[in-house]
């Protein structure tokens, strides 16, 4: 008998319970068999939901292990095509201030006909002063035509095949340039040196010349245009005895790292020397 | 074999051509199919060098504004120069690729200034040979340590080359 009466008076009292809490959340608003069964069931529950995430995480690690390793080599693959998108994006970047600076050149002289030209090649030979550029005889290249960039004076065609040119570079020694120096107007002629060097010579000894002057073309001898900036002078070299002063200049451009140049299409080098033959004939 | 290093001297030249365009060393750029050639001979021996050389110099003086012929003479003549290296004397000589590429490259370049001057260009040979000539051998030597390395370690796993016996 005892037996059978046991779950009765357990359900007896759980409903007793339930129906006193009820009436104690109906009246007031503390709940004290509520709070007592909280006290009771916190433990539990922080116990059961600690399990659970454990459970949750380690189910959640296994299943996205795969996941990972694909997203990880997703964002590889991201990562080096950000890479390469900055590379790019730098390179458009020298690229169009490059292409800036010979616009703004090209528009400062609205009357010249300028051709712009890449930089493909340099003489292998480390005693010549040549570059090799990306157009030729089809686009209107002819010789002795000046090269120019946005800075000054690079150089002259020196040779045209169909499809290249090269050009002789005024730093190379077997060039020569008839200048004059831009604040005192005296003449003289820039040679090139060893060691991409440019050195002035001819220069009369009553002709003032002073570190810092910048030298430009003269245009006498009818093979260049008039203007165009060469060099800055360095250094004088001053001698008494000597007839002649002569400076050492820095190009206006520095053709190690030229990757465009302009050449002036619409410039007829004159030759003075076939003129003067012509002439005596 | 001999095919293949004409090939290969060719391409050499073609990339010394392409790396003088953006690699320049106190205002030179290496003697790349004169540094390959130099240890080759000193490998190989100067016949298969020498094939290499002729290729290399003349890929270029294809690309050079200077007499066709130049370089590849002066190639030559620099490969002929380190074959003195291939004596057995001297074989064991650990600083022998290096003192043979400072030796080649002053052979390479009196061969190349002697052709300049011969074009008619003016060449103050002082300053040449402070901006030039030395600048080129200190840059050479500096190249020929990664080049015989390299050298060494192709020419390691290919058959004997035929005996020369300086004829």
């Amino acid at each position: 008998m005892k037996k059978q009466r046991g779950p009765a008076v357990a359900l007896i009292a759980v409903l007793a319970l339930v129906l006193a809490s009820l009436v104690l959340d109906s009246i007031q608003a503390s709940n004290p068999i509520r709070d007592a069964f909280s006290y009771v069931a916190a433990p539990v529950q922080y116990g059961v939901a600690a399990v659970e995430r454990a459970a949750s995480s380690l189910s959640e690690r296994v299943r996205s292990r795969n996941a990972l390793v694909e997203e990880n080599r997703a964002l590889r693959e991201e990562n080096d095509e950000l890479r390469k998108q900055i590379v790019l994006l730098h390179e458009a970047e020298i690229e169009n201030e490059s292409l800036r600076r010979l616009l703004e050149f090209k528009q400062a002289a609205p009357t010249q006909q300028l051709l712009a030209a890449e930089v493909i090649g340099r003489d292998p030979n480390n005693l010549l002063g040549y570059l090799v550029v990306d157009r030729g005889r089809n686009d209107g290249i002819e010789v002795n035509m000046p090269v120019l960039a946005a800075d000054g004076l690079v150089g002259r065609i020196s040779a045209v095949t169909d499809n290249s040119a090269t050009v002789l570079l005024i730093t190379d020694p077997s060039s020569s340039v008839s200048v004059l120096v831009q604040r005192s107007r005296a003449t003289g002629v820039v040679q090139g040196a060893q060691g991409h060097r440019l050195v002035l010579r001819y220069v009369t000894q009553d002709s003032s010349i002073e570190r810092g002057d910048i030298v430009i073309t003269s245009g006498l001898g009818g093979n260049l245009p008039t203007r165009l900036v060469i060099g800055q002078v360095v250094e004088v070299l001053q001698s008494e005895a000597s007839m002649f002063k002569e400076a050492v200049l820095v190009p206006a451009v520095s053709a190690a790292d030229l990757e465009r140049v302009l050449i002036l299409l619409n410039f007829t080098p004159v030759d003075v020397a076939a003129d003067m033959r012509a002439a005596q004939e | 074999m001999l095919t293949v290093l004409a090939i290969a001297g060719t391409i050499a030249g073609m990339v010394q051509s392409a790396l003088a365009l953006g690699v320049r060393v106190v205002g030179v750029h290496p003697d790349l199919v004169m540094i390959a050639a130099v240890s080759w001979c000193l490998l190989r021996g100067r016949r298969e060098a020498l094939v290499f050389a002729a290729f290399g110099g003349l890929a270029l003086d294809m690309q050079s504004a200077g007499p066709l012929g130049l370089l590849t003479l002066a190639t030559v003549a620099a490969t002929l120069a380190a074959s003195i290296g291939e004596i057995n004397v001297f074989r064991t000589v650990a600083s022998l690729p290096y003192v043979t590429i400072v030796t080649a490259t002053a052979v390479y370049y009196l061969i190349v200034i002697m052709g300049v001057r011969l074009m008619g260009r003016p060449l103050a040979l002082g300053p040449l040979l402070a901006t030039t000539v030395a600048p080129a051998m200190a840059l050479n030597l500096v190249c020929m340590l990664p080049a015989y390395w390299l050298a060494r370690r192709f020419s390691g796993g290919l058959a004997p080359s035929s005996a020369d016996w300086g004829a």
